[in-house]
């Protein structure tokens, strides 16, 4: 074996390694077994399918676990994500005895599916986290933009609302709220975000315009991060079935409740990616 | 650099005199694996999505053993949902009728049975449903 399939290898059980820290909550969640199999309309999963391979593509661009910008490197790192995600997702659910063989395939594809692809992002990330760059690399990728800078925001939103979002704990807690608590906790989620963002700013966003001012960056960042947030909240719950058949009001407050961890998710995106 | 050991000639389990791959061999199988289980897993749920028999549950209950258990009885049963769609909290009822005492009831419930799935569990009875005469059958579900 030479040198790249070497490095290539380590790479890649760096990928299994991430996969498996960044999906066990979800796999050891309850309702991801029932939603999976059987509770999320099939419509929605496969939009959900669908919609994480342009993201996985995207994430593999800023975190591969190989330093690549070529799109055939980034599409083969990619798809070798999602085979991590589905392999990590399969033999864990395996393991604690939630795939058994009297279910049907399509529900054991459903319970999989939908862990696997926060495994795949868990394995992207690992590419990056625990992988040593090399200097030409680092500096490519800390140059995200503006428009990649929201697109990270976005997948730190997705991966810490979708961590949550399946949980009916969503649901209890816009409960438990009144409108004054939902004000607060939006307060809260732009605060958290803007503090994320103004203080620690954005790895290698040392020269961006509006830097160190507090209400240019509000505008620039922390309010479209907050909007993310919002979106990516109202995304999950709809793909979950959560927001059926349930009253606008208490709709909004879910909303509210899942974008702040959604909030924190994008506002810690560069730290993780 | 990457590049250069990007274009480091890969070695393949089998030597081939051929043009060495740019992407070691590793990385086309990983991206393989992984481009065959995104598109078995789409097509599957799409087709699930797309194709699917919307008629209603329909379960049928029937006995696969009697066996004695403990001071009674156990039936084990099979609920198979012949219909399209699946059901959720399904409730089977099985009773026993014996001459003229009052029947003996049952109840077992299933948390979830899929469309064309079977699911099993047990019902305990107190006499012997060999002596008498044993019906099953679904008493109701929710949609999941």
């Amino acid at each position: 074996m030479d040198q790249a399939s070497r490095d290539y290898g380590k790479g890649l059980a760096r990928a299994f390694g991430g996969a498996l820290l960044f999906a066990l909550p979800l796999l050891m969640t309850m309702e991801m077994w029932s939603l999976g199999g059987f509770a999320i309309d099939r419509v929605r999963l496969l939009l959900f399918i669908l919609a994480s391979l342009p993201m996985l593509l995207g994430l593999s661009y800023y975190a591969g676990f190989e330093p690549t910008f070529r799109l055939r490197d980034e599409l083969l790192d990619a798809l070798a994500a999602f085979a991590v995600g589905f392999i990590v997702a399969t033999l864990m659910l395996t393991v604690i005895g939630v795939l058994t063989p009297d279910l049907t395939l399509a529900e054991m594809v459903g319970k999989i599916a939908i862990a696997a692809v926060p495994a795949a992002v868990g394995a992207l990330l690992a590419g990056k986290q625990f992988g040593t760059r090399d200097l030409q690399d680092t500096r490519e990728r800390e140059n995200a933009g503006f428009l990649g800078i929201l697109f990270l925001m976005s997948v730190g939103a997705i991966f810490l609302a979708f961590n949550i979002a399946p949980t009916e704990e969503v649901m209890v807690i816009s409960y438990l709220m009144s409108p004054g608590h939902a004000i607060a906790l939006i307060a809260a989620s732009l605060g958290v975000l803007h503090v994320f963002v103004y203080a620690l700013g954005f790895r290698g966003e040392h020269r961006r315009r509006g830097a160190g001012r507090s209400v240019p960056t509000f505008l620039r960042y922390t309010l479209p991060g907050y909007a993310i947030a919002l979106v990516i909240s109202v995304y999950c719950l709809w793909t979950f079935g959560r927001l059926d058949g349930v009253a606008l009001h208490e709709q909004a407050t879910m909303a509210v409740v899942l974008g702040f961890p959604a909030a924190l998710g994008a506002a810690t995106a560069r730290l993780v990616t | 650099m990457a590049k250069t050991v990007r274009r480091a000639p890969a070695k393949p389990a089998k030597p081939t005199p051929a043009k060495p791959p740019p992407t070691p061999l590793v990385e086309w199988l990983a991206a393989g694996v992984g481009l065959f289980l995104v598109v078995a897993t789409i097509l599957l749920i799409a087709s699930e999505a797309f194709m699917a028999d919307p008629s209603p549950p329909q379960v049928e209950v029937r006995a696969l053993e009697i066996r004695s258990s403990g001071p009674g009885f156990l039936v084990v049963v099979e609920a198979r949902n012949v219909g399209g769609s699946p059901a959720a909290g399904v409730l089977v009822e099985g009773e026993l009728e014996r001459g003229d005492a009052p029947p003996e009831t049952a109840e077992a419930s299933f948390d979830f049975i899929p469309d064309h799935s079977a699911r099993r569990g047990g019902l305990f009875f107190e006499t012997d449903p060999r002596q008498g005469r044993l019906s099953l059958r679904a008493k109701g579900y929710s949609e999941p």
